[in-house]
C-alpha cells in the first residue's frame, strides 16, 4: 500500500496542485499541441517521462553540485533527457514526431520541468521526487487531455482520428468549430477549466493581497 | 558535503557532460536504424500518396509494385534503368551562385525518378524536388501527369518550416491545390509558381499559380524558385520537352523508348 506522503505527492498535482490551472506553468506547449488528442497524448507523455526523470536525476546529484551552478547542471540533465526523448520518438513513433517537431524540443525549455526541479528536487530525495515528478506530468497530461478531446471533438469531429461527428464538408451534419483548431481556443478551455475547479475548490482562489476597507457611512 | 571549492565545480562538470554525452550518443546510435527504417517506409509513402496510389493500411510493398522506379541522368537528360556505370556514388555537383535559384547548393547529376502506369499506359511520373525555404530544405515530390505539363500533386517529406506558416505547406487543403495546375504554357514556358494571397479562379493564369502561405512569404518563395530551378531547361524541364518532342501525340507514352 502507498504510503500516506507518497500519494499525497503524486495525486495532488492532478487537482489541488496542477500545474496548469493552479500553478499556471507550461500553458505554452498547451496550446500548441492540442489540436489532435494523439498529439496531446504523445506530448504528455513525453512531458511526464522528462520529468519525472530529471527530477530523479536531480535528486540523485542535489548533495553533491556546487550551488553556484546548479541551475546549468540542471538544464544539462533535462537536456539531455528531452534529446533522448525526441530520439525514441522519432524512432518509434515517426509520424506523430513529425507532427510535434519542435515541441518535443521545447520541453526544454517548460516551466514545470525546471520548476518541480528547483521547488521540490533540489530537497527532496529521489523516490519522492520521481513521484512527484511522476505527479506533476499526470496533474499537466490531465488538462492537456480534456483540451485535447474537446479541441480535436468539436473542431475536426473526430477522436484519435476517428471520424465521430460527421462534418458538413464530408457530407455529414457537424459544422465544424473552426475557432477550436486555432491556438486561442486552448486558452479558453483552460481558463473555463480553472474556473471549475476554483468553483468547486474555492482554496485554490488567491486571496487579494489588499482589499479596499469599505468606509462606514456618516449618519 | 558540498564543496564550493573550483576543482569540485570542474570535476562535476566534467562528469555531469561525460554522462549526458555518452547517454544522448548512445541512444542517437541505438535508434538509428529504426528512425532510418521509418523515413524510408515515410518517403515511400509519400511517393504513393503523390501519385494518388496509398490506401491506409493496405501493404506496401502490394502498392510499391505499381511504380516503376528509373534513374533519370541529368547529364545526358535521358532514362535508364539501371545506375550508370560512371555514377558509382559520384555524381554530387556544387552548383554556382547564379545557378543556384533553389538554394539548395549541390545536386545529384543521376536521380532516382518513378514511373506509373496503368494498364501499360504510362500515367505519372514522379520526380524528386528541393529547395531551400526559410529555415530548411524541402523535399518532397512532384508528380507529372502523362501530358508532361499537368501536376498531378506536390507533397513534401521532410522540412523544418515553422509550424503554422511555412509548415502549412503540409495542410491536405493546400497541397490540394497543386492537382491540375499546368507547369508549362502553350509556348512551353515555365509558368507554375505560388503567388502572394489568394489565386482569382477568373484569371486567365490561374492554372499557373498556386495560392501562396499567409505569413509565410520565404517558404512560398522557396516553393516557386524550387519550381524554377527543378522545371527549368538543365532538369527536368528540359528532359520533359525532349520527351514531348520524342513522342507523337506530343505525351509521353514513348517513354521507354531510348532507356538504356
Amino acid at each position: 500500500m502507498m504510503k500516506r506522503a507518497n500519494k499525497a505527492v503524486l495525486f495532488d498535482p492532478l487537482i489541488n496542485n496542477n500545474p496548469i490551472t493552479l500553478q499556471i506553468l507550461g500553458i505554452c506547449s498547451a496550446l500548441a499541441v492540442t489540436t489532435s488528442l494523439i498529439t496531446a497524448l504523445v506530448m504528455c507523455l513525453a512531458l511526464t517521462s522528462v520529468t519525472a526523470l530529471s527530477n530523479t536525476f536531480i535528486s540523485m546529484t542535489r548533495n553533491h553540485v556546487p550551488v553556484n551552478i546548479r541551475i546549468i547542471v540542471q538544464m544539462t540533465i533535462i537536456a539531455s533527457l528531452v534529446i533522448v526523448v525526441d530520439e525514441v520518438l522519432k524512432a518509434y513513433m515517426y509520424e506523430v514526431s513529425k507532427t510535434l517537431s519542435v515541441f518535443v524540443g521545447l520541453i526544454i525549455t517548460n516551466c514545470i520541468v525546471l520548476g518541480r526541479a528547483e521547488a521540490y528536487a533540489m530537497k527532496n530525495p529521489p523516490g519522492m521526487s520521481f513521484l512527484d515528478g511522476l505527479g506533476n506530468g499526470l496533474g499537466y497530461s490531465l488538462v492537456l487531455i480534456v483540451v485535447g478531446t474537446v479541441r480535436e471533438l468539436f473542431g475536426s469531429g473526430s477522436l484519435l482520428g476517428i471520424q465521430i461527428l460527421q462534418p458538413v464538408a464530408d457530407g455529414g451534419w457537424y459544422q465544424p468549430n473552426g475557432l477550436l483548431l486555432l491556438p486561442p481556443s486552448a486558452f479558453f478551455i483552460i481558463g473555463f477549466m480553472i474556473w471549475v475547479i476554483r468553483v468547486r475548490r474555492p482554496s485554490q482562489v488567491e486571496v487579494p493581497e489588499f482589499k479596499v476597507q469599505a468606509m462606514p457611512t456618516h449618519k | 558535503m558540498r564543496n564550493e571549492s573550483v576543482w569540485n565545480v570542474l570535476l562535476v562538470i566534467v562528469l555531469l557532460c561525460l554522462v549526458c554525452s555518452v547517454v544522448v550518443a548512445s541512444t542517437a546510435v541505438l535508434m538509428r536504424p529504426h528512425y532510418e527504417a521509418n523515413k524510408a517506409d515515410d518517403i515511400s509513402r509519400n511517393i504513393l500518396q503523390v501519385a494518388g496510389l496509398y490506401r491506409e493500411g493496405a501493404d506496401m510493398q502490394d502498392m510499391l509494385r505499381k511504380v516503376d522506379a528509373r534513374f533519370l541522368d541529368l547529364r545526358s537528360q535521358s532514362l535508364l534503368r539501371d545506375l550508370p556505370s560512371d555514377a558509382d556514388g559520384e555524381t554530387k555537383r556544387e552548383l554556382t551562385r547564379d545557378e543556384d535559384i533553389a538554394g539548395i547548393r549541390s545536386i545529384e547529376e543521376v536521380v532516382k525518378v518513378f514511373l506509373v502506369y496503368d494498364n501499360e499506359r504510362l500515367q505519372q511520373i514522379i520526380f524528386p524536388v528541393s529547395g531551400y525555404g526559410l529555415w530548411s530544405t524541402l523535399r518532397g515530390f512532384l508528380s507529372v501527369q502523362a501530358d508532361g505539363a499537368t501536376v498531378r500533386g506536390l507533397q513534401f517529406y521532410e522540412h523544418k518550416e515553422t509550424p503554422g506558416l511555412g509548415g502549412e505547406v503540409d495542410r491536405p487543403a493546400w497541397r490540394k491545390l497543386w492537382s491540375g495546375k499546368r507547369l508549362f504554357d502553350e509556348e512551353n514556358v515555365l509558368r507554375l509558381r505560388v503567388v502572394k494571397g489568394r489565386v482569382r479562379d477568373d484569371d486567365a493564369n490561374a492554372q499557373h499559380q498556386v495560392d501562396g502561405l499567409a505569413g509565410a512569404t520565404l517558404t512560398s518563395r522557396g516553393v516557386s524558385n524550387m519550381l524554377r530551378f527543378w522545371f527549368g531547361d538543365e532538369f527536368y524541364g528540359g528532359f520533359l520537352k525532349k520527351l514531348r518532342e520524342m513522342c507523337p501525340n506530343g505525351d509521353m507514352q514513348c517513354i521507354e523508348e531510348g532507356t538504356g
